[in-house]
């Protein structure tokens, strides 16, 4: 009887010694860094200094904007446009599998990859999207140079690159409804795209959930296309609090600040954590 | 019926123009890679070429290319085999067994898929500096189980939990070991959702940037790090070889999302869908 209690603890012990190392240990180390101050005149040796720095830095609430709008933008038009997507490819009969090949193929470049050629197509000189607007007769545009667009092209590329995945998962979702539902919605007069708002979806309700909180946390985490593309530049228009965290810490050698930002992003996660973890364990099957 | 018609025009239309936008991209990055030197930067691009196997050529003959090719490959295969090796055990018991903090565990253990590494990343280089094991296969390796974990216990748990129960108890009963039943029982059974997040972890280890950028450099150089610093100089971009590489260094993920689709579905929608 005694081996029954032992062994699921014995099951879970590597993952709490995985956790232990990597995840909690590096996280106590983060606030000790970030609150460290040897002239402290307090009992022990912290201060508020660098999270006075941080807050005071105008600087820093440029990259707090940055990472709410590229979040924001990104999750959203992903999301309606995964949803419209699905829609479309399951009204059309003739040519489904091609579409649904074109549609997900970003899925199946490596992201640094497509980072990278989508800035040779940024590129004002010889990129192809300026010729392509020269051959039409159009000005050429700034793309990625110019401070105030830089960012939106960035959250193009970044819907580029997840609208395969919402898009993928709905569809799915889309052909696991029983076909009786749907053909009785339809015999009943309800045209498709009521089919889809009123049955349809509220069915998927939640799939649909759980697509849009991996799609919000892998917004809100995007790094590789913004260090391929524009590295935060021009000026600090793309710079997301990930990449000003990444560059004090690894460029100008600022561990403090690096592991002060990294607290804000760490108490947004955990919200943003236990809401999804109750969400998606409410779930009957998981 | 006349409602039906605008409707399907309708969305050829809207499928029209995004696969437009969606493949464009693929297509100039596939076109480039054909090119040589001189036309990948001809003002105005060029659509018609001589085409040339030049750069790919160039690409499989160049050997860094390939130790970076191997190193991605050694920490895909070490990391996920590790998650696996700690993950499924784990995804059992959740599945399984009834015991206090089961949940908070597990919700932990989803915080690490939302985390961003940049968070926990000065810790871990000094530890991993402190331990030696800076820039090598097994640092890397373990960030990147970091990357994986969170899918592998969670899609795992879902999938254990819809198998049927009644053969591990017939095992108990004729008196075989917990461990032997997982082994021989539950893995076998468990194939189609192990295939699932194996596939979706190597997905995330070998697409990752961000810990082979901060935790190797000159020993491990995993692809995705290799074609930032390689192919992208100050002074020149060599376009064509660029998109030859890269299009080289995707061709694995190629294969998993032609082949395991529908698999890679139901891993990422964590089980939502069977």
């Amino acid at each position: 009887m005694k081996t029954r209690n032992f062994f699921p603890l014995m099951l879970t012990l590597p993952v709490v010694i995985f956790l232990l190392a990597l995840l909690i240990y590096p996280l106590l180390y983060t606030l000790t860094i970030a609150f460290y101050d040897e002239n402290s005149e307090n009992f022990l040796p912290f201060s508020l200094n660098v999270f006075n720095t941080l807050i005071a830095d105008d600087r820093f609430w440029g990259n707090v904007l940055h990472t709410g709008s590229l979040t924001f933008f990104s999750t959203s038009i992903t999301f309606i446009l995964g949803i419209l997507l699905a829609y479309c490819l399951d009204q059309i009969k003739f040519g489904k599998s091609i579409f649904l090949i074109i549609l997900i193929s970003p899925l199946a470049i490596m992201p640094v990859v497509s980072g990278l050629t989508w800035r040779t197509m940024f590129n004002p000189l010889y990129g192809i999207l300026n010729s392509i607007l020269k051959y039409f007769g159009f000005e050429g545009i700034e793309w990625v140079t110019d401070t105030s667009s830089a960012l939106f092209w960035i959250t193009i590329v970044d819907i580029w690159q997840w609208t395969p995945f919402c898009f993928l998962l709905i569809y799915a979702g889309l052909k696991t409804i029983p076909v009786d539902v749907r053909e009785s919605a339809s015999l009943d007069g309800i045209n498709s795209f009521k089919e889809l708002i009123y049955i349809s979806l509220p069915m998927l309700f939640n799939l649909l959930l759980i697509t849009l909180i991996f799609r919000f946390m892998e917004a809100f985490k995007t790094f590789d296309s913004i260090m391929v593309i524009t590295q935060g530049g021009p000026g600090n228009s793309t710079e997301t609090m990930i990449i000003r965290a990444y560059f004090t810490g690894f460029r100008w050698y600022k561990p403090e600040i690096t592991s002060m930002i990294g607290i804000f992003i760490l108490i947004f996660t955990i919200l943003c954590t236990r809401w999804a973890g109750t969400k998606i364990g409410e779930q009957e099957n998981i | 019926m006349r409602y039906f018609k605008t409707n399907i025009f309708f969305s050829y239309f809207i499928l029209i123009m995004s696969s437009i936008f969606f493949i464009l991209p693929i297509l100039w990055m596939l076109l480039q890679s054909f090119k040589n030197a001189k036309d990948t930067i001809a003002i105005p691009p060029k659509i018609f070429f001589s085409p040339t196997l030049f750069n790919y050529i160039n690409v499989l003959k160049n050997d860094y290319f390939w130790e970076s090719a191997l190193d991605s490959t050694i920490v895909a295969f070490i990391s996920v085999s590790a998650a696996l090796a700690v993950g499924i055990p784990f995804a059992y018991a959740l599945a399984r067994f009834n015991f206090k903090g089961k949940n908070e565990i597990a919700h932990f253990i989803l915080s690490t898929k939302m985390l961003p590494g940049v968070v926990i990343i000065i810790p871990l280089i000094q530890a991993f500096n402190y331990l030696n094991i800076l820039d090598t296969y097994i640092g890397v390796s373990i960030a990147h189980m970091l990357l994986m974990l969170a899918v592998v216990v969670w899609v795992m748990r879902a999938f254990l939990q819809n198998l049927p129960i009644d053969l591990e108890e017939a095992a108990l009963i004729d008196g075989a070991s917990r461990l032997r039943i997982i082994w021989s029982i539950v893995l076998p059974i468990a194939r189609p959702g192990i295939v699932t997040v194996t596939a979706l972890s190597f997905l995330f280890s070998w697409n990752d940037l961000f810990f082979g950028l901060t935790l190797g450099s000159f020993d491990v150089v995993p692809l995705p790090i290799y074609l930032t610093t390689e192919y992208v100089g100050y002074l020149a971009v060599n376009l064509g070889e660029l998109s030859a590489a890269g299009i080289v260094a995707t061709f694995p993920i190629i294969l998993i999302v032609i082949l395991l689709r529908d698999n890679l579905v139901r891993g990422l929608s964590m089980g939502a869908i069977k």
